[in-house]
């Protein structure tokens, strides 16, 4: 049996079978929950195999059987996670890269988005394929030189003109921030959400008077405020869950953002899982936090651009 | 006026990523210690990586087989369980989907780093959670990360937690897609819930399962940070990676040319597998 038999070879029932109510057996309906549930708590289990291990004493750790709740809630453990190995020095690096990041890249995607969704110049479409198409480009290959272009920015980091002598924005909060702000994705999406603002209003507004900053500023960005929630929630997870980029240029402890902070953590507390899941907790929270305030724009924007966190 | 507002844009994307592509391209036929000036080595560094006699031969083919083997089977139970779940969320009869799909969804939020302190942890050896299980069923406890045998699928285990619900959520997006009407058709043609699964969701949902597996392979062949902080490679190598290799051999060793030739070959790595996998899943859809 083909799909177009089927669709066309019943056209005429469609709308009869639309009308039949398709009984939902209790049974069944139950059995589903149940899976359902199941699955959740496999998902669930470790986070709050995280939490209770982070609330619970030393001696609890290893105990036989395991429990999930502590006898004696030990909140000192999140303390001690805080205060050690300067971990609120990197979450305040996290927060500054993160939120500083988000702002930067939706400032600039967006300038880009309105420049390749309204205005006219020749090359729009071949230059936007290009910038779409390196999206197909494994963000690995970037690494090696992406370095070597933070290391010798002119003048920065005690370099010369040409970028020569000194370590340019390595160990910085610009080095950490400015590359990652002009992905393809982000104008992607915006691109797609500007087109659908229409010429009219646009039009109109040319007419009385305003220039494209302000049909930019007062008209577009207002419209798009969807898109550029669920972009900013995207941009900021991926700063505040990369890895590889703050571990390629920060050498000094000053400029470690919480991931890197995390294993500073772990060789310092070996075997301490106590004061580790804590610091864990303490990492993944403002993520979790975000998540659950924003949801619909999370599952939204994955939807619309297939984003691969 | 196009030029004010792409000039910011195009100045990163030129720098850090169109630049940086043919940067690396040219550095992979050097030699390059990231201090001195480097010098032009034509393909030695491909040679090297590829065929020469020294240890990090070895290490990097070991390395490919690897990844090979951690994507292809992150792929396919990505692909398998994002789809049942999405299914599963999809059911007619199925209440607070929104709760569930958030619920599933969870994990992939986490950072590499975070999600891999937890496993961890719960793979601990002498303590861990599962191992404490095994004790209550009266089984051996096992090395979940010490073995050179499990160290690899214990990897998978986790970024698979950590990656099925995107896969989920597309999948989910694509089911919607597809017509009501053509299942009740099916209905009332007799066709029973596999047969409708199997003639009219899976042939529909190829164009999704073809982005799915396309957009996993690329991520998962880049796979490091799992790696670096749950077995930093080992035990005995099995865990290393190409984008480990590639880490090490650049920024332990600076031998930047010789790092950036192992980028490109699993840049083409990853381009042939994309290319395959459009012959595989791709062709045109009917409805």
């Amino acid at each position: 049996m083909n799909t177009n038999q089927v669709a066309t070879g019943s056209g005429r029932l469609q709308r009869k079978a639309g009308l039949q109510a398709v009984p939902v057996r209790r049974a069944g309906a139950t059995v589903l929950h149940a899976v359902a549930a199941g699955i959740g708590v496999v998902m669930v289990f470790p986070f709050l195999w995280m939490l209770s291990s982070s609330v619970k004493p030393a001696t609890e750790l290893f105990r036989f059987p395991p429990t999930l709740l502590p006898s004696q809630w030990h909140f000192e453990n999140y303390a001690r996670a805080w205060e050690a190995a300067r971990f609120s020095r990197y979450f305040g690096n996290s927060v500054v890269v993160a939120v500083g990041g988000t702002l930067l890249s939706l400032t600039v995607c967006s300038m880009a988005a309105y420049a390749f969704s309204k205005l006219h110049f020749r090359g729009r479409e071949a230059l936007f394929w290009l910038v779409l198409g390196s999206q197909m480009i494994p963000g690995i290959i970037t690494l090696i030189p992406s370095f070597l272009v933070v290391r010798a920015i002119p003048l920065a980091g005690g370099n010369d003109l040409l970028g020569r002598g000194g370590y340019g924005w390595l160990n910085s909060y610009a080095g950490l921030i400015v590359p990652g702000a002009g992905g393809a994705f982000g104008v992607f999406l915006l691109r797609q959400f500007f087109l659908t603002v229409p010429e009219d209003l646009l039009d109109a507004a040319r007419i009385d008077g305003c220039g494209d900053f302000g049909i930019f500023g007062r008209i577009v960005i207002p419209l798009a405020k969807p898109a550029l929630a669920a972009l900013s929630i995207f941009t900021f997870q991926g700063y505040w869950n990369d890895f590889v980029w703050p571990l390629v240029i920060t050498s000094q402890d000053q400029f470690r953002t919480i991931q890197l902070g995390l294993i500073v953590f772990r060789q310092r507390f070996t075997t301490d899982w106590g004061p580790l899941m804590a610091g864990v907790t303490i990492a993944t929270a403002p993520m979790l936090l975000v998540f659950l305030l924003a949801q619909r724009y999370f599952v939204r924007g994955i939807a619309l651009t297939g984003i691969k966190g | 006026m196009a030029l004010l507002f792409l000039a910011p844009f195009m100045t990163l994307f030129l720098t850090f990523r169109a630049g940086p592509v043919l940067a690396s391209l040219v550095l992979s036929f050097t030699s390059y210690d990231g201090l001195s000036r480097p010098v032009w080595a034509g393909i030695a560094n491909y040679s090297n990586v590829l065929v020469g006699t020294e240890a990090a031969t070895r290490l990097f083919w070991k390395s490919i087989g690897n990844t090979l083997y951690y994507t292809a089977c992150e792929v396919v139970l990505e692909m398998s369980i994002g789809l049942a779940l999405a299914l599963l969320v999809n059911a007619r009869g199925l209440r607070a989907k929104a709760l569930w799909r958030s619920v599933y969804y969870l994990p992939v939020i986490t950072s590499a780093v975070a999600a891999s302190m937890i496993w961890l942890w719960i793979y601990n050896s002498q303590t861990g959670l599962l191992n404490l299980v095994l004790q209550g069923l009266g089984l051996p406890k096992q090395s979940w990360l010490g073995d050179p045998r499990l160290a690899m699928p214990s990897i998978i285990v986790m970024a698979v937690w950590g990656g099925v619900g995107w896969s989920m959520v597309i999948y989910l997006a694509g089911l919607q897609d597809i017509p009501v009407s053509l299942y009740e058709a099916a209905r009332i043609d007799g066709a029973s819930g596999w047969q409708r699964f199997q003639y009219i969701t899976v042939p529909l949902l190829q164009p999704v399962t073809l982005f799915v597996v396309i957009m996993s392979c690329i991520s998962n062949l880049q796979v490091f940070s799992q790696v670096f902080v749950m077995t930093n490679g080992g035990p005995l190598n099995a865990t290393i990676t190409v984008t480990f290799q590639m880490w090490v051999n650049a920024f332990r060793f600076f031998r930047l040319g010789y790092a950036s030739a192992m980028s490109f070959i699993l840049f083409l790595v990853i381009f042939a597998i994309s290319v395959l996998n459009s012959r595989l899943f791709g062709g045109r859809v009917e409805y």
